[in-house]
């Protein structure tokens, strides 16, 4: 019987996924007591995260094929590989929530965790929907918890954020759905699995169609140069949804790009368009994101702004086309998502001012977090053994395998000025002395901040033992080089 | 059921384009945050009657419009808060307001 259940559970993996943190956010509110709501969620994270890294195990290392039981939803390589990074921050950030919490007032806690799951969940609907229409939904979903995450912050500077959030969702929802309309008309497919054998009619409407879409997510994603509400949103907001933001939203939408991405770059008479334009903007992002993150005297802000040309790194990557390109790009979302949790989940950790000058002697005063934002600003700058530099080394060699030299100098670039801005925060850590301590706090909450330590190892560890990753990264890109087109 | 007209689809294609752009005007360049509401509703109405124009699936402009009622709703809640929070709904005056609370230097 038992077997049963697991077997059934397997077979409808993506149904569950989205049903498990729904059914956690109904118990949050219908027993709002804050720390039973932080159990609830990290346990609907928690089982969100076993089944897809068993949909993983099953179908991208033994090489299963997917059982489509589903009408909307359905697992496929890139979108199932981006699932599991998405449920495996989302996991970490929940558990980190518990020790952030108090930011909250007591009413809101509650709600604060209901919102975050509907981020997380908003998030992994994307990645499994078989068509645009669920892309819609779900990203939608998403972005707009995401601004009531935001807006529950305590400084009413996060309003300020969530409006900009707001009126940038408006305007990425707006031109999704154009894009979506043109494609739909141009390549007479509804369905993402569709695309890559389309008989396309009028390649023109269709190629802006798909440029429109990359463009909407690319605004949820904080690509430069649609990036406006970033700095508002994750400089002035509460620690958790900063938190979120970096390592599950934009993560999220990064990696619904790559699955678009992924099905429109093999369609004949898209592909060059959108690998080229997904190139653009990655360039303009790196560019952009590493100048900002240069000047950012917040070390929020700062990791926002290395998360844009980071993001800037991703697009390159997936502009190559090629499936070592998709690759690169698996390794380098996996790395931006660790690297946020550990930078933001240290600063949250040792309760530290956000500005620079709160980092000053950080790393004598509160060791672990040390440790951990260290991890997270070598991994930023693409520092050997780290993940971060796994995934920069795998896009340069992708990008020289196709002859595209300016884009392995382009990450190259993004390589050195990461070493400019990631350095000031090793240097104020670690070779400065603070001329006012503030005083760290000691919540015994404190201790489920252990998944930043975890992550910060984690990121060491994969840079330095890749194998499992590279693998999955791997047969990820590969399904959909091989299967769809 | 009868085709519509063509030239009644490029119409309602043209005005639909230039609703979307207006509302991405009023919602880039108002300095009132209720007009930047108004920005969203023409921008949703602009991409919904775009999607009827494009001839798209009917669920897929029901969808749109629902979750404009999601932005409206969330937007407004958002404009009560920031009335409360600043005593103004006017951008600049919340960006300086939001500029001082900031302790110097610490700003990007």
């Amino acid at each position: 019987m038992i077997e049963g259940l697991v077997e059934t559970a397997r077979v409808h993996a993506p149904v569950l996924m989205l049903t498990t943190p729904l059914l956690a956010v109904t118990l949050i509110l219908l027993a709002p007591v804050p720390r039973l709501s932080w159990a609830i969620g990290v346990t609907a994270a928690a089982a969100t995260l076993l089944l897809s890294i068993d949909a993983v195990v099953q179908h991208l290392l033994a090489g299963a094929p997917v059982s489509e039981v589903s009408s909307a939803l359905a697992f496929d390589g890139v979108g199932l590989a981006c699932a599991t990074i998405v449920a495996a921050a989302s996991v970490l950030a929940m558990i980190v929530a518990g020790a952030v919490l108090r930011q909250f007032n007591e009413r809101e806690r509650p709600l604060s965790i209901a919102l975050c799951l509907c981020v997380c969940g908003g998030w992994q609907g994307a990645l499994a929907a078989r068509d645009l229409f669920g892309v819609f939904l779900a990203s939608e979903t998403a972005w707009l918890a995401a601004v009531g995450l935001t807006a529950l912050a305590r400084d009413r500077g996060a309003l300020n954020g969530a409006l900009r959030m707001i009126s940038t969702g408006a305007f990425s929802a707006a031109l999704f759905l154009l894009g979506a309309g043109l494609l739909m008309r141009g390549a007479g497919v509804v369905r993402l699995s569709d695309l890559p054998l389309a008989q396309i009619a009028a390649p023109t409407s269709s190629a802006v169609g798909a440029g429109l879409i990359i463009v909407s997510l690319a605004a949820k994603a904080a690509i430069a140069p649609f990036h406006v509400w970033l700095g508002a949103a994750i400089g002035r907001t509460n620690a958790l949804a900063a938190l979120l933001l970096s390592s599950v939203g934009i993560v999220g939408a990064l990696a619904v790009i790559a699955r678009f991405a992924a099905y429109a770059i093999p369609a004949p008479a898209l592909g060059e368009s959108v690998a080229s334009f997904l190139a653009i903007l990655g360039g303009a992002s790196v560019l952009i994101g590493s100048l900002q993150a240069i000047g950012a005297a917040n070390v929020r802000r700062l990791a926002a702004y290395a998360g844009i040309a980071q993001g800037g790194g991703v697009l390159l990557a997936l502009g190559l086309g090629s499936p070592a390109g998709f690759a690169a790009a698996l390794l380098q979302l996996a790395a931006l998502s660790a690297a946020g949790i550990a930078v933001l989940g240290g600063v949250a950790a040792s309760g530290c001012k956000p500005s620079l000058d709160g980092l000053d002697g950080l790393g004598r005063r509160a060791p672990l977090s040390g440790v951990a934002m260290l991890v997270g600003a070598l991994s930023l700058m693409g520092a050997p053994l780290t993940l971060g530099f796994l995934g920069r080394w795998r896009a340069i060699e992708a990008a020289v395998g196709v002859d595209l030299w300016w884009s392995a100098g382009l990450i190259i670039a993004a390589s050195l000025a990461g070493a400019i801005y990631a350095g000031r925060v090793v240097e104020r850590l670690y070779f400065r002395r603070a001329a006012t301590p503030t005083p760290l706090q000691h919540d015994p909450w404190r201790v489920s901040m252990f998944p930043v330590l975890i992550v910060s190892i984690l990121a060491l560890a994969l840079g330095l033992e890749p194998s499992l990753l590279l693998r999955v990264a791997q047969a990820a890109s590969h399904q959909i080089a091989g299967d769809a087109p | 059921m009868n085709s519509p007209d063509p030239m009644l689809l490029k119409a309602v294609a043209a005005a639909s384009v230039a609703l979307v752009a207006l509302g991405i005007v009023v919602l880039l360049a108002s300095a009132n945050a209720g007009k930047r509401l108004a920005g969203v509703a023409t921008t949703f109405l602009g991409s919904a009657l775009a999607l009827a124009a494009l001839r798209a699936p009917q669920i897929f402009v029901t969808g749109a419009v629902v979750v404009s009622f999601g932005y409206m709703a969330l937007g407004t809640l958002l404009l009560i808060r920031l009335q409360e929070a600043y005593g103004d709904t006017e951008i600049p005056s919340i960006d300086v307001a939001d500029d001082s609370d900031e302790s110097p230097g610490s700003a990007p």
